[in-house]
């Protein structure tokens, strides 16, 4: 697959000529790649400089035991959004993993591994299920998931009686907080490890081109023999799968499973797929910008706190360097010419 | 205070009567509910949030205790909304429904609620916030209680136990981090005046640092690592509510710090966890404030309005302070208030209607001043700010003392009573 990932009116020549009057020197895909990476200096030479504990070993590692879920959560999502779709259902997969991992392990004793094992066959239903919706029914992607995971809110709270359920066993904390490599948390760890495994299928695998490539135009995609359907249905468990991983570690972070453990969860990882630089409307980005996105959430989260910036403040400061870091990555006119 | 007898008409009470013995008679061979039922019954409403512990609790002793007083009863989850409880309320309300308990998050639905309860003959009991110098009385008859658990008082007493504690383990110079709740939020301000007061009592102490954990645990464990970031490793972390200090102890854990040796903590409310964690020493105390008591307080008050019962002015608004709790006592609450499969209060005797002169709160509950409680949350008195008339009145003629006393007189089950086993409903 070509890395022209979306067809424009430029390509046949019409583009007007007071859009070219705005293009930047540099090309968008070098602006979607290297201006997060400058905000994300930015962001960090800033706090370092008005909070010098924001660099210290201790903050480093506590960034990073934050940054792990969100990444685990937003690497699979960033599928589903490449290829033109939304999954809204991400994290209400992750807390019904929670849910389900705290009961089997502390109601029924299961061992962790196994525990992990059940979380994983969760996500690939909760994924299929968000699949069919899509695919199979024909649902758009925005309502099906958003209904699916209210879907899933409803079973968690069934699961866990709409209490918190506390796993009384501190080596499951380990899981999460433990540090093979010092200074890194395992869930970090895992976490840049399968976002290394999914930025190569990404580029290099038949399934992440075939993915851009329905992002592009799912229409020409189809008519150039991609069995859509099918990967569409992987995309979404993926996505799902990778949801409950995040979910499960959120559950070893906290040591207790409760209602509202992914909450904010699916704003940060939509917002941390977009600030890295995959377009909503699909087709371009990938798994390994997503990363990025990640860590410059983390960042501007972790740093306002350490600085002690008002929490109202940090409010609006959040929200304005989203926008910007959007503004300043995608391509807004392509979007508006895009064939699909 | 009145119990209405215009509402009971002769052939009412006989035909009730008859029914009460047919029930009475029956029940044994029945193995129905025990309650007789001479008095007026209805649907029964919670506008709650299903999804924490707290109101979990508060809606199944309030389910309970309505099957205890034959009240029929059902269950809307309003997300913390109040404009969606009051679009509940009124889809409730036109289903017939007229007893309503709700837990509201800032108090603005409540005067729309009781105003519409009022032209339907519905009753409003209020376990929640209230908007700042509001009162149930202005809002109209059919509020017929708001009801508040003492925070000012428990959550002080909480911290500084913590405090004497921490005083003893690190000496009088304490860094404390402190975790607070949204901001803005009236009980945010009730808690954290609560907490700034104790510590003022400990000239050495001092809050270094606070951020907000939302009331939750994630946002709580957030907070707690990035101000262990910046601030370093502090004396004592205070927590704004028990889900909150869950959150610390999972930030505390991850990062191989010591709850309970290295740091001391505190909280208020009394979550099951919590309770847990003091036995185990990982906690230092915390304020327990029985949400099962605001459950079936509130159901015994709509279940008094909807036969007739008056509430005087002080009686519409009450609380009560909570047990503080330590290692010393955690066992008896687990044992009557978590581990116990018996509701932990009799309905009954918290019934004026059933219980009459028997009536015992079950709980140290007196009505409360409305100048005293706003102002312990810091929030000035709004200009040309007057109380309600029938509750001056009665502080001007003694009335209020007068409830006080009696509320105090009637008070026999003892909340630190840990060997009652409970009432089977």
């Amino acid at each position: 697959m070509a890395h022209k990932q979306t067809t424009t009116l430029d390509d046949f020549g019409a583009a007007p000529a007071a859009d070219k009057r705005f293009r930047f020197v540099i090309s968008r895909e070098q602006r979607a790649t290297w201006l997060p990476l400058v905000a994300l200096a930015v962001l960090i030479g800033y706090f370092a400089f008005k909070q010098h504990a924001f660099v210290s070993g201790l903050n480093i590692t506590v960034m990073g035991a934050q940054a792990g879920p969100l990444l685990l959560i937003s690497l699979g999502a960033t599928f589903v959004v490449l290829m033109g779709s939304i999954d809204l259902s991400v994290a209400a997969v992750a807390t019904l993993s929670a849910a389900l991992g705290a009961v089997l392990l502390q109601t029924f004793g299961m061992s962790p591994g196994l525990a992990f094992v059940a979380t994983l066959v969760l996500g690939a239903v909760c994924g299929l299920v968000n699949a069919l919706l899509s695919t199979v029914l024909r649902v758009p992607s925005f309502i099906a998931t958003l209904a699916s995971g209210s879907v899933f809110t409803g079973v968690m709270l069934h699961v866990l009686d709409g209490s918190a359920l506390l796993v009384d066993n501190d080596a499951i904390s380990e899981i999460a907080n433990g540090q093979i490599i010092p200074m890194i948390p395992n869930v970090l760890l895992l976490a840049v490890l399968a976002w290394g495994a999914l930025a190569v299928a990404n580029s290099h695998s038949r399934f992440g081109r075939y993915i851009v490539a329905i992002g592009g135009g799912e229409r020409v995609a189809q008519l150039s023999g991609i069995a859509v359907t099918r990967y569409k249905t992987y995309a979404f468990m993926l996505s799902s799968v990778f949801a409950a991983i995040g979910g499960y570690f959120l559950l070893a972070r906290l040591g207790s499973a409760t209602p509202s453990l992914g909450d904010g969860y699916l704003l940060d990882s939509i917002a941390a797929i977009v600030v890295g630089g995959t377009s909503l409307s699909g087709g371009v980005g990938g798994a390994s910008r997503t990363i990025l996105g990640v860590a410059l959430i983390t960042v501007l989260s972790n740093g306002l706190n350490v600085c002690g910036v008002s929490p109202f403040t940090q409010e609006i400061v959040k929200g304005v360097v989203i926008v910007i870091a959007v503004l300043t990555t995608i391509d807004r006119v392509s979007l508006q010419q895009i064939v699909k | 205070m009145s119990l209405d007898k215009k509402d009971f008409p002769r052939r009412t009470l006989l035909k009730a009567a008859g029914g009460g013995v047919a029930a009475a008679v029956a029940t044994p061979f029945l193995g129905g509910p025990t309650m007789a039922d001479p008095y007026k019954t209805a649907t029964f409403h919670q506008l709650l949030l299903l999804s924490n512990e707290w109101c979990t609790i508060i809606n199944d002793a309030a389910h309970r205790a309505a099957d205890v007083l034959g009240l029929s009863y059902k269950a809307t989850t309003f997300n913390l909304n109040d404009s969606i409880a009051l679009t509940q309320a009124q889809a409730a309300a036109a289903a017939g429904e007229r007893l309503f308990l709700t837990n509201s998050a800032d108090g603005s639905s409540l005067r729309p609620i009781s105003q519409m309860l009022g032209t339907v003959g519905g009753y409003l009991v209020n376990v929640g916030s209230n908007l700042p110098w509001s009162s149930p009385i202005e809002d109209g008859p059919a509020f017929t209680q708001g009801f508040i658990a003492r925070e000012n008082i428990g959550f002080y007493n909480s911290v500084k136990c913590m405090l004497n504690q921490a005083v003893k383990k690190f000496g009088p110079n304490l860094k404390i981090l402190h975790i607070t709740a949204a901001k803005g939020a009236f009980v945010d301000n009730l808690r954290s005046n609560a907490v700034h007061h104790a510590v003022s009592e400990f000239p050495g102490a001092k809050i270094v640092g606070s951020l907000p954990g939302n009331w939750n645990a994630e946002d709580g464990q957030k907070a707690t690592e990035d101000l262990i970031s910046r601030y370093g490793i502090p004396n004592c972390i205070v927590a704004q509510n028990d889900g909150e200090l869950t959150g610390v102890l999972a930030a505390l854990r991850g990062l191989g710090i010591r709850a309970g040796d290295q740091v001391l903590t505190c909280g208020i409310d009394g979550s099951t966890d919590i309770l847990r964690a003091i036995k185990s020493g990982k906690v230092e105390a915390t304020c327990f404030q029985s949400p099962a008591y605001h459950g079936i307080q509130a159901t015994a008050r709509l279940f008094d309005a909807l036969n007739g019962y008056k509430p005087s002015a002080p009686e519409r608004f009450v609380g009560f302070t909570g047990v503080l709790v330590t290692k010393a006592n955690v066992d008896g609450v687990l044992k009557r208030y978590v581990d116990n499969k018996n509701l932990p209060f009799d309905p009954k005797l918290l019934s004026h209607v059933i219980s009459g002169d028997k009536w015992d709160p079950q709980a140290p509950l007196v009505p409360i001043k409305y100048e005293d409680y706003y102002a312990s949350a810091g929030i000035a008195k709004p200009a040309g700010w007057q109380p309600p008339a029938a509750y001056a009145q009665s502080i001007q003629d003694g009335e209020f003392d007068k409830v006080t006393q009696r509320y105090q007189a009637a008070y026999k089950l003892s909340l630190e009573d840990f060997d009652y086993p409970g009432f089977k409903g």
